[in-house]
């Protein structure tokens, strides 16, 4: 007869030994915690606006009934079960009408929001991913959440549990690309220095089921892009005052020129120190010397961006700038600068060819400092049509 | 590839100069190669594993801090709720406060006699709510306003409790020798333990 490994031996729990329960105490704590730790690495996957249904085939399909009886229900008790919030949040994934069906009704928005509050995890990450869906409607519906929610939400950005803190840096990404008020009003909850710290976390390594220092990157450049940034003044002083802090190999650091490009750090008004020179240098090229393709986004926004910054630099702060880059070329990367603009030629990307060449037209001009950093005769810049992609503006 | 003297020609077409990051020139490149943020949505099969989960009996995980004892399901519950409601405690009178921010504040505020002299004495002692602001005002009151007009704190947001302060369901109107008494009432140690956060 087969002995079944898991059927426990011992008697009933009145009369186990106290080892006994305990062991068995831990092995049940053990379990749970293998599920838990299972759930947070499997369980969260993220579709656009309709994209569910062709991915999900089991999806239960909510009709507009389900969705004003949840409604109804929810409203009156004031409270929303973690099953009630899962529908909903199916729901709002499906299509933008039942969204408009929830922004509609009164009160509604303000039982999920509570829920946040709440002291139970599961309905607190409930509330925020029934948050999150919720936020991939339009204007309106991003402004109703942030003027509900949006201080818990940033409390949550504090939270050490990192499925909240990630979940709520969905929502406000969501909100702030979407509707230009709602950005307002988070930036004056003080966000960008909280973005940014947690943007600048060196804790621990990448984690692809985590990856909070991303997100809070994505939302920083959204609050800084744009002629009309959400961003003040006074964020991006702080930003500029704490950018030595990102050190290029931690997590999430291809954002970081863009951040710094986008938020206009590098302009003819703003001066820089020493180490802020030697920072941006850094960034720059260390990217230029060790990212070895052009395939993947990352590795597009390091090169990219490090151009640009380089090409605003040397007009800007055109002095410490070169004789940064010329001890860093020669101390730490033992290379030309003509080597590395060549490698970023045989990428052979017409485009950012010629944003290599905006940049050899800041390094060489008649008011350039002698002697020049870079030598054209050892550029291998492409032969190709640049006539026809300069701007219209230019020709 | 581009000789010298096409070099410099080619050089020559484009104008030198800082550009700014909405310039046109960048316009194709963002097209071509740094993709727009796109709205993404959620979902999880979490609620499912927690469904299948063994029940909790009396065996399970409860609150061993002193006074608490409540039992939870899972240690996702028992964390958040250590998380939120005992990690910062006053060790003077045992309340429990959301952040290290406000737990500062409630110490100030309620616990420090130095304090309560010079805002009895007019002077801006009353740190913002929020830790990255270092306004400081000289009454709970324009503090409530700063946070409200500042920082889009919802009106009816629970503001006493943010350091430590009993919540009041029905204020009686403040006479004025009410008002020259908040202060010191508003020192009043509160056993009970708030859901903040």
């Amino acid at each position: 007869m087969e002995v079944d490994p898991d059927e426990p031996k011992t008697s009933p729990s009145t009369s186990r030994s106290p080892t006994q329960h305990i062991r068995d105490r831990n092995r049940q704590v053990a379990q749970q915690h293998r599920e838990e730790q299972r759930a947070k690495t499997i369980d969260t996957v993220r579709f656009g606006l309709g994209e569910v249904q062709e991915e999900v085939e089991e999806l239960d399909e909510l009709s507009e009934q389900d969705i004003n009886g949840l409604i109804t229900r929810i409203t009156r008790r004031k409270h929303a079960s973690a099953e009630e919030m899962h529908k909903l949040s199916e729901a709002f994934l499906q299509s933008m009408d039942n969204i408009k069906l929830f922004f509609e009704a009164p009160g509604a928005l303000q039982v999920i929001v509570k829920e946040i509050i709440g002291l139970d995890s599961g309905c607190q990450v409930g509330a925020l991913e029934c948050l999150c869906n919720l936020s991939l409607g339009e204007a309106p519906v991003c402004e109703k959440i942030i003027h509900q929610g949006g201080r818990n939400l940033v409390q949550c950005l504090d939270s050490p549990d990192e499925r909240l803190k990630r979940t709520s840096l969905w929502i406000i990404a969501n909100t702030i690309s979407t509707s230009p008020k709602a950005a307002q009003t988070v930036v004056q909850m003080n966000i960008v220095p909280k973005l940014f710290y947690i943007y600048l976390d060196d804790s621990g390594e990448k984690n692809i089921a985590n990856e909070f220092r991303e997100d809070a990157a994505v939302c920083l450049q959204i609050l800084v892009m744009g002629k009309n940034r959400a961003a003040r003044q006074e964020d991006i002083t702080f930003i500029k005052d704490n950018m030595i802090k990102k050190c290029r190999n931690s997590v999430a650091a291809e954002y970081h020129l863009k951040i710094i490009f986008h938020a206009d750090i590098v302009n003819p008004r703003n001066e820089f120190n020493i180490e802020q020179t030697h920072h941006l240098m850094d960034f720059i090229l260390g990217n230029l010397y060790t990212t070895p393709d052009f395939g993947s986004i990352a590795n597009r926004l390091r090169i990219v961006y490090a151009i640009r910054v380089l090409s605003n630099m040397v007009q800007c702060v055109p002095t410490t700038t070169i004789d940064a880059m010329r001890q860093q070329l020669r101390g730490v990367w033992e290379t030309h600068l003509e080597v590395l603009l060549n490698k970023v030629f045989d990428f052979g990307e017409d485009l950012l060819s010629l944003e290599v060449v905006y940049l050899i037209r800041n390094l060489i001009h008649d008011k350039s400092p002698q002697p020049l950093p870079c030598q054209l005769d050892r550029l291998e810049v492409p032969n190709i049509d640049y006539e026809k992609l300069l701007p219209q503006e230019w020709k | 590839m581009l000789s010298v003297a096409e070099i410099i020609n080619l050089l020559n077409s484009i104008p030198v100069g800082y550009k700014s990051p909405e310039d046109n020139c960048f316009n194709a490149a963002n097209q071509m190669y740094i993709p727009e943020y796109k709205k993404l949505g959620v979902i999880t099969v979490a609620n499912e594993l927690q469904d299948n989960l063994p029940e909790a009996d009396e065996n399970d995980l409860f609150c061993d801090v002193p006074g608490c004892q409540i039992a939870f399901e899972n240690s996702a519950s028992y964390q958040a709720h250590f998380y939120n409601v005992h990690r910062y405690l006053c060790s003077v009178c045992r309340r429990c406060l959301p952040t290290a921010h406000l737990l500062c504040l409630h110490i100030l505020e309620c616990h420090d006699s130095y304090f309560i002299i010079r805002a009895k004495r007019g002077d801006a002692m009353y740190s913002c709510f929020l830790g990255e602001c270092k306004v400081k005002l000289p009454t709970p009151k324009q503090r409530r306003e700063h946070c409200i007009n500042k920082h889009k704190f919802p009106a009816n947001y629970r503001f006493e409790q943010l350091c430590g302060k009993p919540y009041k369901r029905h204020t009686k109107k403040p006479s004025k020798s009410v008002e020259a008494n908040e202060i010191v009432d508003d020192m009043d140690v509160v056993a009970d333990i708030p859901n903040m956060k």
